[in-house]
């Protein structure tokens, strides 16, 4: 019997076993860019990192025309210095004018086809052409992949963009009761700028955008209010000057409920947010006026919610995930319709926030 | 000759002092010492090893009463002597054995009876601290290499009466003395039994040391693990002991045998029970940690290096991957490399006096792990595992379970260089296998985990408070399992 | 007189056993195959199923309970005749052969695709023969020790799986019962076949130490597993939009992918190499029913030489044969049809032939 495992143990280090993917002789692919090129044909752009000391970059950009990402990749060996590998992406870039025309959910098949491949790379959208994203120089910051991956993280956590990953993107694309949407990066006089939201339709295509300062109040429809949503309103309505009002969001309750009256859905939104005052630029008795700030915070907030929800009723688009609740309360009527965004653009969407204050700081 | 020494002792003193000399022959140290004794004078004959015996002993308590005798020795049994332990013979078979364990045998003309005295004294160390299990709280008496003051030292914990001792002695040449304890009425007399029979069946030259005695009679002799526990603590012994457990002293060496054993008391100390329940158990919980470490911790870098890039976070990828980026060798050769340098410098230090020995430390810590990273031969964060691992596997307390688990870790390497952590999962699977298969003295050595015996969990992962042990462990196979009763809410 | 006095297995060992077998491969894929046929109501026949393998596997202890130290093979010899008795006992051999076979090659291929890409199907096949003959070999009781070590071992992947949720909505999961009843009774047939394992209690009833516990035992063996069921696909229909779900070929997979710690991240990786620890307690019991059901139709004591042969074959065949995914997936549904057969009708039979045959006899008696 140990005879017999030894022979076994030596076959299989004669055989060296099964191809090994060793760190060393791999490149990594951290971002891959997806780009228009000429004559119809798909640019792929791939950033990996170069450990060697010597050489100056400390990582390299590869471009190659292809007609799929898979088919770019194959390409790309042949310049690269290793195989390369997507297992460790972080980021997968497509240039705006590259999702308008296509359909993006056939060009990320090979992400999610191939299990070797990283579901937990961030989905961007880049606003203008790709290589002036790829080539564009950084010296303060380390390594372009995770420059972009650091400022979309942040943004994120600011809500001045939003964040999708592949398996998120992938889920929103395929589900009949929402559409996918993409944070939006910018090239800013050589400083990458993350802000805004891309909002793709039906048809996983392009078709707008909600602008940074619209981005907080994608995330509270999106209930994603912590850590800390802020905003920022001019109190003309209440103090009759040009003054300015901070406040950040640290909680919030919602609830979503479905109707469908007269032929199309009506959505009632109740949000009770609790807000912490961070910045008062005029001077406002709190003690006294709360209910008052509070009631014209809610109004300003709902006047904001109110023209987004327009805004993608207008594009066709359900990012937010109004279906959701419409397949689970009204799961027939939901069923009848042929498209969902359509059926959504006509939907009646109510919004009634409720803002209380917690706190206004350690001044009165 | 032969036949001389197995017929019985004659009434001659002269034909029992030529049967010895031929027997004995070439053997300076056999002092024939010719007496007249008693009123009128008869001849005696005492014989002894002088390298075996004690002297003074003999001289005060044996020759000089001897001398002075002035009352008339008829037979052999009248002769008093200040010498509490005496036995007589008429064997030669006897005489010779207890001669050679450093008795003196006294022959009287016209008497086929031998007086044997004991005059055991041949050169011992005194009673010092454990070296290999020294220990923080427990008692600093470790055993040493005689099996009476090993005895000894089992007794002052235990005395009552049934603790059974059985003598027996191993090899033709040696006739090592061997003694079982054990408690006779918890300890299950089919495993003492066991033991007997598979002592009974060695035939060697000699016994050197207990972990000879260890491999001759273990169940199987191609596993990695240990199957008995050696110690040389005498507060070890007694706690398994009472545990049930059987006790093997083995004279001439210092540490003792315990057996049945399971997996999991390889990993408890006797420090254990002297601190307080929640430290023990952070203490067991650390060494079991350091068990997985210690097997696995070299084969999880390479496989993830090898196989699995993916599961490394991005930044301490990009960190690995810079560190290697100088080194020339594949991650296994790297591994194997340091963990053989590491092994290497141990076996050096275990060798040498203690100030050399730390030279080599040095030269080990500073020498091969900073110049071998500034050389660009090993990466610096192999170095960091190696270290880790090394550390991890002097947490294990015994030092034998401490050596198996080094040594499964190459062949744990060799897995995952060549399957990544699919070859690691089937290594342990394979670890697993044979363990739960094992079997010390005939109880599993899996127990209390599989075949679970949820009572005996009270002292495996977690040390539970005292007062809730009420039992004996299971696994020890206890003919009486209750220890203690509930004294305490 | 008890035949296999040395080798008993506890209760305990006994139920984590038949669990053991029963939550194998199928786990893996079970949440697509139950959102093809009843969308995200599938886990209501999760617990159909659960009730009706406690049924059928309560005949199976009832029948056995009348021959206490008989195997399934004794007792199709004592009933069936020698002819007859021999053909149920080449059936249920080539049954545990057929289970053993599509687990291993599932297996390697789940293994291939996840893990390791570029490894050869027979070095893998090598690599799994390792245990499954050092736990084959050495007979019942250590296979019952392995089985429990194995289900402490992997007591931390259930808490794993469960870590999606969190990002996952339960808006997924509503309304219940959308489409009504129907599909729900349809898929129960998937739901069913995947408690398939229990039907090895035909094999080791005679082990078990104390017969008494038996019925409890299979009822809690069958509870652990529709636990481990439900759990992994009600994570599953909570995290994925129901219109994803039937794109994903293996979802619970696809799930633990998106798991990141800030120390380690692609956890489905480092899940389902230990994953091998589970398919092993599916793959091995079977084995060993094959192995154990050949030796006694030989009349041997010592299935040492046969499992060595039928390891060998297993090796000899992955050299050969390289199953693409489409030939598994038939394996698989073969299975499911022969085991269909084999642990829900068969035993109903088996009681009710073996109830009637013992009333003609003691009739006789009288």
């Amino acid at each position: 019997m140990k005879k017999c495992m030894y022979v076994i143990l030596c076959f299989f280090i004669a055989t060296g076993c099964g191809i090994r993917t060793q760190l060393d002789e791999l490149t990594l692919v951290l971002t891959v860019g997806l780009d228009e090129g000429k004559d119809g044909n798909l640019l792929v752009y791939s950033i990996s990192p170069v450990f060697n000391k010597e050489s100056k970059n400390i990582y390299e950009v590869i471009r190659t025309v292809g007609m799929t990402p898979r088919n770019g990749r194959s390409k790309a060996n042949a310049f690269a210095s290793g195989k390369i590998v997507g297992g460790k992406a972080q980021n997968i870039i497509v240039s705006k004018t590259f999702a308008k025309n296509h359909d993006m959910f056939s060009y990320l098949d090979v992400f999610f086809r191939d299990p070797k491949n990283s579901t937990t790379a961030n989905f961007i959208v880049f606003d203008g052409p790709l290589k002036d994203l790829m080539y564009v120089r950084l010296d303060d910051k380390p390594r372009l992949s995770v420059a972009i991956r650091d400022v979309i993280l942040t943004a994120h956590a600011n809500k001045q963009t939003t964040k999708i990953n592949m398996l998120d993107f992938r889920r929103s694309s395929l589900d009949r009761a929402q559409t996918p949407f993409a944070p939006i990066l910018k090239v800013h006089k050589g400083d990458l700028v993350a802000g805004g939201i891309a909002l793709f339709n039906r048809q996983r295509k392009y078709v707008g955008s909600l602008s940074q300062k619209e981005s907080p109040y994608f995330a509270i429809l999106k209930k994603n209010v912590k850590p800390a949503t802020s905003l920022t309103f001019q109190t003309k309505e209440l103090t009759k000057q040009k003054e300015y009002v901070s406040i950040s969001i640290e909680h919030g309750d919602f609830s979503y409920k479905p109707s469908f009256r007269n032929g199309a859905f009506h959505f009632d939104v109740h949000m009770k947010l609790g807000v912490i005052v961070t910045e008062l630029t005029t001077y406002i008795d709190m003690k006294k006026e709360k209910k008052k700030v509070e009631k014209w915070l809610a109004k300003e907030i709902q006047k904001q919610l109110e023209s987004i929800v327009k805004k993608m009723q207008k594009y066709e688009v359900d990012p937010v995930g109004f279906g959701l609740y419409a397949r689970a309360y009204e799961y027939k009527l939901f069923q009848k319709q042929k498209s969902w965004p359509k059926a959504f653009a006509k939907a009646k969407i109510n919004i009634h926030p409720t803002v209380e204050i917690i706190s206004y700081g350690v001044l009165q | 000759m032969m036949n001389g020494i197995q017929q019985t002792v004659t009434h001659s003193l002269d034909m029992n002092e030529q049967t010895l000399r031929d027997y004995f022959t070439k053997t300076p140290d056999l002092i024939y010492c010719h007496l007249f004794i008693g009123e009128p004078k008869r001849r005696a004959l005492l014989i002894y090893f002088n390298t075996l015996v004690d002297k003074n002993s003999i001289n005060n308590n044996i020759i000089d009463p001897l001398l002075f005798e002035t009352r008339q020795i008829h037979t052999i049994a009248d002769i008093q002597l200040p010498i509490g332990s005496k036995s007589y013979t008429t064997k030669w078979e006897h005489v010779i054995q207890r001669v050679f364990q450093g008795e003196t045998a006294l022959f009287l003309d016209g008497d086929d009876h031998v007086l044997l005295l004991d005059t055991q004294g041949w050169p011992q160390r005194a009673i010092a601290e454990p070296q290999i299990e020294s220990s923080l709280k427990g008692s600093h008496q470790g055993f040493i290499e005689t099996c009476e003051k090993n005895i000894a030292l089992i007794r002052r914990y235990l005395p009552h009466q049934q603790l059974k001792i059985e003598e027996t002695t191993v090899g033709r040449r040696g006739h090592t003395p061997i003694s079982i304890l054990y408690l006779e009425d918890v300890a299950h007399p089919e495993v003492v039994q066991e033991l007997k029979d598979r002592i009974e069946q060695i035939d060697v030259d000699t016994i050197i040391n207990t972990g000879e005695l260890m491999q001759h009679i273990e169940d199987n002799p191609f596993s990695p693990f240990p199957q008995f526990l050696l110690t040389e603590r005498p507060d070890a012994a007694v706690s398994n002991l009472l545990q049930g457990r059987i006790v093997i002293v083995v004279d001439r060496s210092p540490s003792v045998m315990i057996g049945p054993m399971t997996f999991i008391t390889f990993f408890q100390t006797v420090d254990d029970y002297s601190t307080r329940w929640m430290i023990a158990s952070f203490l067991r919980l650390l060494r079991l940690l350091a068990f997985f470490m210690a097997i696995f911790l070299p084969s999880t870098y390479i496989a993830a290096l090898s196989f699995h890039y993916e599961i490394i976070p991005l930044n301490l990828l990009l960190t690995v991957g810079e560190s290697r980026e100088r080194v020339p060798l594949p991650p296994l050769l790297e591994a194997i490399l340091m963990e053989l340098a590491i092994e290497m410098l141990r076996e050096a230090g275990l060798r040498l006096p203690a100030p050399i020995g730390q030279t080599v430390g040095i030269v080990g810590g500073v020498v091969i792990g900073q110049a071998a990273v500034e050389a660009g031969i090993v990466s610096n964060i192999m170095v960091v595992i190696v270290s880790l691992t090394a550390i991890a596997s002097f947490i294990i307390p015994n030092p034998d379970m401490s050596e198996s688990i080094r040594l499964l870790r190459f062949p744990m390497m060799v897995a995952a260089s060549l399957f990544g952590l699919v070859g690691m999962v089937i290594g342990f699977m394979l670890i697993i296998g044979h363990l739960i298969s094992l079997e010390s003295l005939g109880t599993p050595a899996g127990s209390p985990f599989a075949p679970a015996r949820l009572r005996d969990w009270k002292d495996t992962l977690l040390r539970f408070p005292l007062w809730m042990m009420r039992t004996r462990p299971l696994s020890a196979r206890p003919t009486q399992l209750r220890r203690q009763k509930k004294f305490r809410k | 007189m008890k035949r296999y006095q040395f080798n008993e297995i506890t209760t305990m060992q006994y139920i984590f056993l038949i669990s053991g077998t029963q939550v194998g491969i199928g786990i893996l894929s079970l949440p697509t195959q139950l959102a093809d046929l009843a969308n995200t109501d599938g886990w209501i026949s999760i617990i159909i199923g659960w009730i009706i393998s406690i049924i059928a596997s309560t005949i199976i202890i009832k029948t056995m309970e009348k021959h206490e130290q008989d195997t399934i093979f004794d007792l199709s010899r004592r009933y069936f005749g020698r002819i007859f008795g021999a053909f149920i006992h080449i059936a249920f051999v080539a049954y545990a052969s057929l289970a053993s076979t599509t687990v291993i090659f599932t297996a390697i291929h789940i293994i291939q695709v996840w893990v390791l890409p570029n490894t050869p199907n027979y070095l893998i096949m090598m690599l799994f023969m390792l245990p499954g003959f050092l736990i084959t070999r050495n007979g019942a009781r250590v296979l019952g020790r392995y089985a429990e070590f194995v289900f402490y071992l992997t007591l931390w992947m259930p808490v794993l799986i469960a870590v999606p949720l969190q990002k996952g909505t339960i808006l997924h999961m509503l309304p219940m019962l959308k489409e009504g009843w129907a599909p729900i009774i349809q898929s129960v047939k998937t739901t069913v076949l995947s408690f398939l394992g229990f039907e090895l209690a035909f094999v080791f009833y005679p082990f078990l130490k104390e017969k008494k516990h038996a019925v409890k035992a299979m009822v809690i063996a069958n509870s652990i597993s529709a636990f481990t069921f439900l759990l992994i696909t009600i994570t599953c229909f909570i995290f994925f939009s129901p219109d994803e779900i039937p794109s994903l070929i293996w979802p619970t997979l696809s799930l633990l992918k998106t798991i990141e710690f800030s120390f380690i991240e692609r956890f489905e990786v480092i899940f389902l190499s230990f994953y091998l620890f589970v398919m092993s307690t599916t793959g091995i019991p079977y084995i060993f029913t094959t192995v154990f059901g050949i030796s006694q139709l030989i009349g041997k004591k010592d299935h040492t030489i046969i499992l060595l042969v039928v390891v060998c074959i297993f090796i000899f065949t992955s050299f050969l044969y390289t199953p693409p995914f489409s030939h598994i997936q038939m394996m698989g549904s073969w299975w499911e049809r022969y085991g269909l057969w084999g642990a829900y009708f068969f035993p109903i039979g088996l009681f009710i032939y073996t109830s009637i045959a013992r009333w003609f006899q003691g009739g006789k008696k009288k």
